[in-house]
């Protein structure tokens, strides 16, 4: 008598490798994690990976982002005010530019940037100064302070004319 | 082995699920998805250096695509639900909704962060297999002019094996959250890792809304340990409930709760999960007002027309015509049907432990034979 498995027709047998790759594809997933990042399309939903604490401190990387113009002003403003609106959170977006001198460097990020500037200001702008700074949120009472500044990116915007 | 793999067999093919359920599922699905306003088109002002696509077929983007591509690809997600909608070329529309979801999120996720929206794409994919076409669909209706069969009488039962891929698709993708925690010390008591996320959502992403800021105020390491521990407890094992389907739905109404929480403590609503859980619920079950007014011969000859009226308005709709905290509404609703869930659950539960109760009913309409 023929075994279930002998009997199992093409369209039971695309079933069963569906559901092995489904479950296979899971280490292969993590796998690729570890060796480079988070692939996609992949099943990663979010993790909140690590323990964002350090003793009575809620911790994080800040970026704070000054704009240098001709004569020596300088203006403050929020990464949300350099982006254009994004459908992401917006300091994933801006580490993506600016995480790294090398990055901002790209000439295409520097003209970009001059333009993204020039609409916010018109002044004309310089440079802009991106310093990565570690900061702590108090548990107890939400002060903010700058633990370390971990990293400084400068992104020259040619000379004023 | 032969008998493992004729139990995996069974145990796939197994389900509650009807034609009806998934058609109006399958509508449900579709108005989600034009009611989205445009998905694609913010990165178009991005200059091409901010490009660099996850590991996968996306590491070959080099360039952010033109507008005009990133407008097609809104379009073509919107005209496909349009035809969803209306449940005409049902296949095909599945497939392009789901392929076209798939790469304009891809392109969105090459600049530096990946929402994990992976469901709503497969949901399509999946589906489709399980013919979520055959009911509540001009296509049913085209098929039965074609036949000149009658009109009454329910569609053939769908094959259940889609279910249970999504089901244990769904509770992988919570395995994948469970573990970094896990690894990264969310069990230790000696942190409170919920209460530092939620810290830094509160003070850095400006989410400060609901219950964001009485959580704040509380200390108790208990209270956020428990929250640690539950966390990873929930997203660890969910996958062992695609065992069974009365504990599947019980966990994913359990998990439809957690997202729910955390949209109350931390304003993210996980609107994509609690909506591809919403493919699980017996919607088949709920009594609508028959509409006897529909031109059926008419939609089965033009229901093309109005498909792509409806795709195309959605996505040529002024800008602000959009529904106000959507995904927050849809977080919401999954909550309160969870809730609505549970109690009947728990009720039949406790009728049946009392002595000299009746025989037990079935709490639902998958019954035993569906376990």
């Amino acid at each position: 008598m023929p075994t279930p498995t002998a009997r199992a027709d093409a369209p039971t047998r695309a079933v069963r490798l569906v559901f092995a790759l489904a479950v296979l594809a899971l280490p292969a997933q993590v796998a690729i994690r570890h060796v480079a990042s988070e692939p996609y399309p992949g099943l990663y939903q979010p993790s909140f990976g690590g323990v964002p604490l350090a003793g009575r401190e809620a911790v994080t990387t800040e970026a704070s982002v000054t704009v240098e113009f001709a004569g020596g002003a300088t203006r403050a403003v929020g990464v949300e005010e350099v982006l254009p609106p994004t459908k992401v959170l917006p300091r994933f977006v801006f580490t993506r530019g600016f995480g790294t001198q090398e990055r901002a460097d790209d000439p295409r990020t520097v003209a970009w940037l001059r333009e993204r500037v020039a609409t916010l200001d018109e002044r004309t702008a310089t440079a802009v100064d991106v310093r990565w700074q570690r900061v702590g949120y108090s548990l107890d009472d939400g002060s903010r302070r700058v633990v370390e500044e971990t990293s400084h990116v400068r992104v020259d915007l040619g000379a004023a004319p | 082995m032969s008998g493992a793999w004729g139990a995996f067999d069974r145990w796939v093919a197994r389900g509650p699920f009807t034609a009806t359920d998934l058609g109006r599922y399958r509508v449900l699905f579709a108005v989600l998805l034009l009611l989205t306003p445009s998905r694609f088109t913010w990165v178009a002002p991005f200059p091409d250096s901010f490009v660099k696509g996850p590991p996968g077929p996306f590491m070959l983007l080099r360039a952010v695509p033109p507008r005009e591509v990133l407008v097609a690809l809104d379009l073509l997600v919107l005209l496909a639900a349009g035809f969803l909608l209306l449940g005409l070329f049902t296949r095909t529309a599945s497939v392009v909704v789901g392929l076209t979801l798939l790469t304009g999120n891809g392109i969105s996720y090459s600049f530096g962060k990946i929402d994990h929206s992976i469901f709503l794409v497969l949901v399509p994919l999946v589906l489709v297999f399980a013919r979520w076409g055959d009911a509540v669909s001009v296509d049913a209706l085209r098929r039965r002019y074609r036949q000149d069969a009658p009109a009454t009488g329910p569609a053939p039962a769908p094959p259940q094996w889609p279910l249970r891929l999504l089901a244990l698709l769904v509770g992988l993708g919570f395995l994948t959250a469970a573990a970094p925690k896990l690894l990264s010390g969310w069990l230790s008591p000696a942190t409170q890792a919920v209460q530092g996320v939620m810290h830094t959502q509160y003070h850095v992403n400006g989410r400060t809304e609901f219950l964001a800021g009485t959580f704040l105020d509380v200390r108790s390491v208990l209270f956020w340990e428990s929250v640690d521990v539950a966390t990873v407890l929930l997203e660890g094992l969910l996958v062992l409930a695609v065992l069974n389907w009365r504990a599947w739905r019980i966990g994913i109404a359990v998990a439809t709760l957690f997202h729910f929480g955390v949209l109350l403590m931390m304003n993210i609503g996980f609107a994509a999960n609690v909506f591809t859980d919403a493919a699980f619920v017996a919607w088949g079950s709920l009594r609508l007002p028959a509409v006897r007014a529909l031109p059926r011969r008419w939609l089965a000859r033009y229901g093309w027309a109005v498909a792509v009226a409806v795709g195309a308005f959605a996505a040529f709709r002024p800008e602000e015509w959009v529904v106000p905290r959507q995904g927050q509404l849809i977080v919401l609703l999954g909550a309160l049907v969870s809730a609505w869930y549970l109690l009947r659950q728990a009720r039949a539960l406790l009728r049946r432990g009392r002595p000299g109760s009746r025989a037990p009913q079935p709490v639902h309409d998958e019954a035993a034979a569906a376990r």
